[in-house]
């Protein structure tokens, strides 16, 4: 057997790609199937939210943290749930699809919320601030708002 | 945001050190190739054309690493499929500088016969995180021409 050893003159086993340049399409790549699963996420969010039934929706609410906070002692707690009761009347489908209830709690900042399940919380800070019956109507319409909207689930899966 | 600095710097300092390393292998590896070339291994057995004398059982592994930034181009890599490229110059150095090794252990032996070369994988379930750590061994008979 006659043997003449050769040196390797073109190494078969090395891919000829650069490193870095793998890098940059690998990364563009990964996120590239982010920003489509971002995006297709908040279609279908948009395309579903709408047609959740009300059961569904409502257990959907255990799902979130409910916070609690102290409530204030509010001698006008009456008033406020006779005037959310009115705007209710106004519109029926909310009424069928939430039990919403009020909570007044004991802060001094002025804020109110519309938490998923149908608990809609003002502070004592905003009953002190507003000037009229109507004020405080605006709020509690812009609360019932989030509701009709279905806020809460949209934000919660976006 | 501190975190990504850490992984930001773990990376580059896996790919200035990893390819500076590797550079380095390649040309040592290169060389001693060249020096060692009259030295030949075979995949087969020595057909008997001339007598020879056995020297011993040649033996030469090595273990290797990859670096930060090699392991995360591979893992990235698994996710999309495809060539690790990453991993090829590293197997490809590390099966180099085994035969290489089988060779310098034994620096009198003219041809080496039945040459094998054999990977296993070392420490793959470190902390789950797959650290890539091979040895590769080459080993054969070492053989010289019988001196009339």
């Amino acid at each position: 057997m006659k043997i003449v050893p050769r040196r390797i003159e073109r190494n078969v086993n090395v891919s000829p790609v650069h490193p870095l340049r793998e890098l940059v399409w690998l990364l563009a790549g990964a996120l590239g199937l982010i920003v489509v699963a971002y995006v297709l996420l908040g279609v279908l969010v948009d395309l579903v939210v709408d047609r959740l039934p009300p059961g569904l929706e409502r257990k959907l609410s255990v799902f979130v943290t409910q916070p609690r906070w102290p409530e204030a002692p509010s001698e006008n707690a009456q008033t406020v749930q006779a005037l959310l009761q009115r705007l209710l009347q106004q519109a029926p489908e909310l009424q069928a699809r939430y039990d919403v209830h009020l909570e007044i709690l004991d802060q001094s900042l002025v804020n109110a919320m519309a938490l998923p399940g149908g608990r809609i919380l003002v502070t004592q800070g905003l009953l002190d601030t507003v000037g009229s019956e109507n004020e405080l109507a605006m709020v509690l319409g812009h609360e019932l708002g989030h509701y009709a909207g279905r806020d809460a689930h949209r934000r919660r899966a976006g | 945001m501190f975190e990504l600095l850490v992984f930001l710097s773990l990376l580059t300092i896996g790919y200035v050190a990893g390819t500076w390393v590797e550079r380095r292998h390649y040309a040592s590896i290169e060389q001693r190739e060249a020096a060692l070339l009259h030295q030949v291994s075979l995949p087969v057995e020595y057909d008997g054309a001339e007598p020879m004398e056995l020297l011993g059982l040649a033996n030469g592994s090595v273990v290797i690493s990859v670096d930060y930034f090699k392991r995360f181009l591979a893992s990235l890599r698994q996710f999309f499929g495809g060539r690790v490229a990453s991993y090829e110059t590293l197997l490809d150095r590390a099966r180099r500088e085994a035969v290489l090794r089988m060779k310098e252990a034994y620096p009198q032996a003219e041809l080496f016969a039945n040459v094998r070369i054999e990977t296993a994988a070392i420490g793959t379930l470190y902390r789950n995180s797959g650290t890539a750590c091979l040895e590769v061994c080459a080993y054969g008979s070492a053989l010289r021409r019988r001196p009339e």
